[in-house]
């Protein structure tokens, strides 16, 4: 389906991922895929809840056994790796790492050369730079001395990844990385996991329900939808062939393929015409549907709503018509919405 | 700093129990004691020899052992209150000592003798024999269940043995209560010099078996999954470290009861000191802020003149846990788990 890339560390055949491997209650949640992971690449595994992406990412990570199939890493399978051999080429980042709120950030970065120092954990020159570096590359050397307690949960993230690249893995797995996160930090520790794995060159795979991030700096998606149907494609492709709103597709939600966002389906509203630049456009017909409207470009309805926007386009005022005869005017969308909803301008 | 501040304080309490006590002994006498000259006082030398010097040997192992239990549990378990006996240990030595000594002697085994003496051979060959029944059985699930499930299940046999337990104290004749209850009072004085070599390189392979893993109970503080993520062997680690600290317990509880307080405690107050969670750095301070406070506490215990000493394990709680708290208060940092 995909033009062949170069180095993949990761590749799975025929894998079928699942639970209660050869019992009774086996329970298969995804499979068989084909799946492959290059170096240098940052790949959003999406999907609704309960598809199985923790699940999947899990038998990667070599956390649970494949129902069926096989995972190399480096074209070598993952079961014939020792788990220390395993720590040394791949790191794994929960939701959220719970250390113990005393421990410093030095010490929890400290914690990624464990597969690579000696028995006595003594660090060598190699494993200085290596914590160097990662506290540099994840943003968090200003707290490198402070405790993990006073973090915020972004600077706690970030520690945590410093974390996971002071393991200098050449594979990365992070589970939701950004669930805890506002919205300012869940953008930036996306586009800071793009740019690691571009310059470090290594793979990272990453499950997130935060879907515009994702299409904005995932390298690929993988969406699994509910019934364990399998879609691999750069995020654009993935948009316009309808594989997102596939993936997603639910009764009460669609996805807007031009704005690249989700809204909810549309209930069959009033009617409305809705005239104007953007992007004043946009914001008063999400308000339109809020209240039961159905904004549209074209004519032939009783009800139309005209927009002027002054040149530096910091204010506008809203122009109701009804028949071509001026029944309202309005200053803000609120003051639009509150005459709208006047009954005697409602037809139902 | 703090590291030979700890290792001063151990020397100055190791030497004010060799100095203080009923007959009291000129430092002097102490110093030239250890040094091996000759005492004038032949008494004084016995007293010494025969019993200061296992008593403060005891106490100080003890102490140590118990700390390094307890730091081990806490890690394992990820649970600051997590402290050596949370796995049942040393309800397992109870009855094994229980049953020798409310039991057996009443059942006509004329054992009496040395029972009355409470140290007794057959009392720490019974403790060790419950403990390691108890280790065993812990053991051979740690591969079946969780670490949590483990610890409730450790729990659960505590209560099932603390049961057994007082069932026989209840049946018991009261002479046998007696020595049952002043061995559950804890003591460090019963430990003779033949004892003493059992107990000494018990807890010493012990601690040097669960010493080696510092590394394991660092990555070990991420969890099971993490740690395993970071190439730890989990499984070995947790049959490796558990394995030492319930010796480690065990043996204390069959050489002199068992002791209280020091082993949830001392891994706080070396954490609270250290602002550390590294267990290379931690691992010595426990160990010898153990043996202090042991010491320590045993000192008091003996400190009112009779020749009979108060319970160690009050003495252990009164003047540790204020010590604790206020190291807590003081110290935002030593809140390690949170």
């Amino acid at each position: 389906m995909n033009s062949p890339r170069p180095q993949p560390i990761l590749s799975a055949r025929g894998l079928e991922v699942g639970y209660g491997p050869r019992t009774r209650s086996e329970r298969k949640l995804a499979g068989p895929l084909n799946l492959s992971l290059a170096k240098g690449e940052l790949v959003c595994l999406l999907g609704p809840n309960g598809a199985g992406k923790s699940t999947l990412l899990k038998t990667l990570c070599g956390f649970l056994p494949p129902l069926q199939g096989t995972i190399e890493i480096d074209s070598k399978a993952i079961n014939h790796y020792s788990l220390r051999e395993l720590a040394r080429v791949r790191a794994v980042l929960p939701s959220r790492e719970a250390p113990p709120g005393a421990m410093t950030s030095e010490e929890l970065v400290t914690l990624g050369r464990h597969p690579h120092s000696n028995w006595a954990g003594s660090l060598s020159d190699q494993d200085h730079a290596a914590i160097d570096a990662a506290f540099t590359d994840s943003g968090s050397d200003a707290f490198r001395k402070r405790p993990v307690r006073e973090l915020s949960d972004g600077e706690r993230q970030r520690v945590s990844l410093a974390r996971l690249l002071a393991q200098e893995p050449q594979l990365a797995f992070l589970d939701e990385p950004s669930a805890f996160l506002d919205l300012p930090s869940r953008i930036q520790i996306l586009e800071k996991l793009a740019s690691i794995a571009h310059e470090r060159q290594i793979a990272i795979l990453l499950t997130t329900h935060d879907l515009e991030s994702a299409l904005r700096h995932a390298d690929r998606l993988w969406l699994l939808d509910a019934h364990g149907e399998w879609r691999d494609a750069p995020p654009e492709d993935a948009v316009l062939r309808g594989d997102v709103s596939a993936t997603f597709s639910s009764h009460n939600l669609n996805f807007d393929i031009s704005s690249g966002s989700f809204t909810p389906a549309q209930l069959a509203g009033n009617p409305i015409q809705l005239i104007g630049a953007e992007p004043h456009r946009l914001w008063t017909a999400r308000g339109m549907q809020r209240k039961g409207w159905s904004p549209t470009h074209r004519d032939g309805t009783d009800l139309r709503v005209e927009i002027r926007t002054s040149p530096d386009e910091k204010t506008a005022h809203w122009t109701v018509f009804n028949r071509d005869r001026v029944t309202a005017k309005a200053h803000s969308i609120q003051e639009l919405l509150e005459n709208l909803s006047n009954d005697s301008l409602r037809r139902d | 700093m703090i590291r030979w501040g700890s290792l001063l304080l151990l020397v100055a309490l190791f030497f004010a129990s060799l100095a203080l006590g009923s007959v009291p002994i000129s430092v002097k006498d102490v110093f030239y004691f250890l040094s091996g000259q000759p005492i004038a006082d032949e008494s004084t030398q016995l007293i010494l020899a025969n019993f200061r010097l296992p008593r403060a040997l005891t106490a100080a192992i003890a102490g140590a052992a118990l700390a390094m239990a307890g730091l081990q549990m806490q890690t394992v378990f990820r649970n600051p209150l997590a402290d050596p006996y949370i796995l049942g240990v040393n309800s397992g030595a109870s009855l094994g000592v229980a049953l020798v000594m409310l039991l057996a002697a009443p059942a006509g085994h004329g054992l009496l003798g040395t029972f009355a003496s409470g140290g007794s051979y057959s009392v720490v060959l019974a403790a060790s024999l419950g403990a390691g029944v108890v280790l065993a059985l812990i053991l051979s699930l740690t591969s079946r269940l969780s670490v949590m499930t483990l610890l409730i299940v450790g729990l659960m046999l505590a209560y099932l043995i603390n049961a057994a337990v007082s069932i026989l104290i209840y049946f018991a004749m009261p002479d046998r209560l007696q020595a049952f209850i002043s061995w559950s009072f804890g003591q460090f004085g019963k430990v003779g010099w033949n004892q003493f070599w059992i107990f000494l390189p018990a807890t010493a392979v012990a601690a040097a078996l669960g010493a080696v893993q510092f590394k394991s109970m660092d990555a070990l503080l991420l969890g099971d999954d993490q740690a395993k993520a970071l190439g730890e062997n989990t499984h070995r680690a947790r049959i490796g470290i558990l394995t030492s600290a319930a010796v480690l317990a065990g043996a204390v509880t069959a050489f002199c009861g068992p002791i209280g307080f020091l082993g949830v405690a001392v891994p706080h107050l070396s954490r609270g000191l250290l602002r550390t969670q590294s267990h290379r750095r931690l691992i010595p301070l426990t160990l010898t802020l153990g043996a202090s406070l042991a010491l320590l506490a045993d000192l008091i215990a003996r400190l009112p003149g009779s020749s009979s000493a108060l319970p160690v394990n009050a003495v252990t709680a009164l003047i540790g846990a204020p010590i604790i708290i206020w190291v807590l208060v003081k110290n935002r940092s030593s809140q390690s788990f949170s």
